[in-house]
């Protein structure tokens, strides 16, 4: 559509490339600017990331198998635990939710492609020089970033040559997560088909229009903190500096006020992708559509006003922590509103288990643990004994790994088809689901005990006491990453049509799916509806006419 | 219903940037196409302001906290969502206007605010509303108005449905009126 008028309206110079198919070798890569075939780089991208943090973790659970030191130094392990969270948060996460939004909102919302598609792709090619140099501070005198993700000051102004890399590529990743963020709030608002207001889109396009405006609110505020910290360094500035009259706690309440926004950009799409196979799955429209819409509102509004809840143990006014406190457990209402809106979804649904809906089931489990220990968290006085704790570990990899991540996993399984025209393998798909839950149980749940009985997170040793909680953690992550081997050639075989697969799915792959995205064939032309399509009533997902 | 809003375009392109009639018309013998556009301008700005206003409020509460580097980032994401929303509204703009005179049809394309960037002629006796498939099975229709080999396509913006509607009401538009020019109107 959009490209028809600029054809005529710029002379000539708008995307005319959509009439032919794509560019062959690497070109096509570097210089595309198609939206399925960024959202491909994207996931890739995505997997790398999480193969090296996944390898990052293993480091850190081959060190904690046994307390003591065995295989790498404390300042090693801490650039490990640091580095790890910045490439799964940054690399792996966020990608891959650029990537699912890159591929599915044209396709769910009517539209040619994302409405700015050069700064898409030059959003995406940031993304591997950023980890690049990110990566590369490893190798660097004095090692890479070692004081936390969080780079708290004045610890992480102790980072040697690796500092500034370290500050530039944060930088970098924060305009790629702007590019991507703008490009999918504009196409949402402005290239919708004919009949889709904003309360008939797919949940997944309106928990991406919310993600992108807290990466829009944000972003600005993570950029001015790692600025700050730079100049601190080495512009004589006091910004955080106590011996120039700054404050390193301001620092954290800086950090957090990005940080907590960013917890929810994180898990945000995941809600918008389970909202999007459940019903799928029990056959049935999605319970309390316009409540999710609002919940998910409600979330984001309340993400500004709770940041200090990771900092209960600095030092605060009582009004301070009780107003956090409350403002914290009062996110469980919209969250629990979308708990409840997913099982009367699948109440007295005609439900079937195939792999996505395996891994949203899990996902709703899985996440609602790491939501109550969210609530536990949040109460001031608890969190005096698990702040700093293992126990903090396991909440958050609750809500990331089996909540986040088995989101990305359900939605590659359930689009995966429509993609490439290939099914995946069903067996290896549950079998797949089966070892993923089990290792991630195996991995975190013993963590709550262990920060409970009082081991501390960011050490590489250990009192002897929490020895069997880490022998188990430890068995689990690298069963779980072991298992990911069984995800990674179920895709390929369905992407290079290894093992014979066929590319004969169907154009509505899932009988019960709904969506504009069903109504183009498998695999899915590489320009789709040029022409705005017709939204007919039954492929509307959101609130219906009465 | 579409055909309507789009009427409603058409006073503002006459308003703002068309050219005279050269001549005379009734009111229903001009067509004006415009792309869908899930975003009108107003509610660009709105929604700008709304970003705008938290980006704001969040950069001068950092400033008063001497966070001063906190409020050129905001400043300069927030250029960048403006440029991205100005970039995508502009498109918007495009029209193509075709109007019928007495003997002649003229096709122009232009925007809003922007004038006639193109524009054709075509005898309105001899010309010919043509709507064909597309160049496969999932290509859209190609809708072209036609005259001794000249072909001007038209409704490029449009869906199938649409141009199909279109279609029919360019016919019965060259239908009723035609006549062999210079030939007296019948009665």
């Amino acid at each position: 559509m959009a490209h028809a008028h600029d054809d005529h309206a710029h002379g000539g110079h708008g995307h005319d490339d959509h009439a032919h198919g794509p560019d062959k070798g690497i070109m096509r890569w570097i210089k595309t600017t198609n939206h399925k075939d960024l959202g491909t780089l994207y996931l890739f991208f995505a997997f790398i990331m999480f193969f090296i943090g996944g390898l990052m973790s293993l480091v850190i659970r081959a060190e904690l198998f046994h307390p003591g030191l065995q295989f790498v130094d404390p300042e090693f392990f801490n650039q490990m635990t640091t580095l790890h969270a910045l490439v799964m948060i940054f690399g792996g996460l966020m990608p891959a939710f650029t990537g699912l939004a890159n591929w599915m909102v044209p396709m769910m919302i009517g539209c040619s492609d994302l409405a700015l598609p050069r700064v898409n792709n030059w959003g995406f090619w940031l993304l591997p020089f950023a980890f690049t140099m990110l990566l590369s501070t490893m190798f660097m005198p004095g090692g890479g970033p070692a004081g936390g993700w969080t780079l708290y000051p004045p610890l992480s102004l102790q980072t040697a040559n690796a500092f500034p890399f370290l500050i530039f590529s944060i930088h970098l990743m924060g305009i790629s997560s702007i590019t991507g963020a703008i490009n999918v709030v504009v196409t949402i608002l402005n290239m919708r088909t004919p009949g889709m207001t904003l309360l008939k889109m797919p949940l997944f396009a309106w928990t991406w229009l919310i993600t992108g405006y807290l990466l829009i609110a944000v972003m600005p505020v993570l950029a001015g903190a790692v600025t700050m910290l730079l100049t601190d360094k080495y512009f004589g500035t006091s910004f955080f500096s106590a011996a120039g009259g700054g404050d390193p706690v301001l620092f954290q309440h800086v950090f957090w006020f990005f940080g907590h926004p960013e917890v929810y950009i994180l898990i945000l799409p995941a809600f918008g992708i389970v909202s999007t196979i459940i019903p799928t799955f029990a056959r049935k429209q999605l319970f309390g559509y316009d409540s999710m819409v609002y919940a998910t509102a409600g979330i984001a509004f309340l993400s500004f006003i709770v940041w200090a809840h990771h900092m209960f143990t600095v030092g605060m006014p009582l009004a301070g922590e009780l107003f956090f406190m409350f403002a914290t457990m009062l996110i469980a209402v919209p969250t629990g509103v979308k708990v409840f809106n997913w099982v009367a979804t699948m109440w007295r649904g005609s439900m079937t288990f195939e792999t996505p809906m395996l891994f949203a089931v899990g996902f709703v489990f899985l996440f609602t643990i790491g939501g109550f220990s969210g609530v536990m968290l949040a109460m001031t006085p608890v969190d005096f004994q698990y702040h700093d704790t293992y126990f903090v570990v396991a909440h958050f990899h609750y809500v990331l790994v089996p909540g986040a991540v088995f989101s990305v996993i359900a939605a590659i399984y359930y689009w995966i088809p429509k993609w490439t025209g290939r099914m995946y393998n069903e067996f290896w798909g549950k079998t797949h689901f089966w070892l993923s839950t089990i290792f991630i149980n195996l991995t975190f749940f013993p963590q709550h005990f262990a920060g409970l009985a009082g081991m501390q997170r960011r050490v590489p040793d250990y009192a002897l006491q929490f020895t069997d909680f880490n022998v188990i953690s430890s068995i689990g992550a690298f069963g779980f990453f072991v298992s990911q081997f069984i995800f990674i050639f179920n895709v390929l075989a369905s992407c290079y049509g290894w093992f014979g697969r066929q590319r004969n799915a169907p154009d509505r792959v899932w009988e019960g799916a709904r969506g504009l995205e069903w109504t183009v064939p498998s695999p899915a032309p590489y320009h789709t509806f040029e022409d705005p399509p017709e939204l007919p009533a039954h492929e509307v997902t959101g609130v219906h006419d009465h | 219903m579409r055909f309507s809003l789009r009427l409603f375009h058409a006073m503002l392109y006459n308003r703002k940037q068309g050219p005279k009639c050269v001549t005379p018309m009734v009111r229903d013998t001009q067509i004006v196409i415009g792309p869908n556009a899930s975003l009108s301008v107003t509610q660009a700005w709105l929604f700008m302001g709304l970003t705008a206003l938290v980006s704001m409020v969040i950069g001068i509460a950092m400033v008063s906290q001497g966070l001063w580097p906190v409020l050129p980032f905001a400043g300069l994401e927030l250029l960048a969502l403006g440029a991205g929303l100005y970039v995508s509204v502009r498109r918007n703009a495009y029209r193509e206007v075709i109007r019928f005179g007495e003997e002649t049809v003229y096709i122009e394309f232009g925007a809003l605010g922007r004038g006639v960037l193109a524009s054709a002629s075509l005898p309105r006796y001899w010309v010919r509303a043509v709507l064909e498939a597309g160049g496969s099975a999932h290509a859209p229709t190609q809708l072209a108005l036609v005259y001794a080999g000249q072909r001007v396509r038209i409704g490029r913006c449009l869906t199938d449905e649409e141009r199909e509607l279109l279609h029919q009401r360019l016919q019965d538009l060259l239908s009723s009126t035609r006549r062999m020019p210079g030939t007296p109107e019948q009665n």
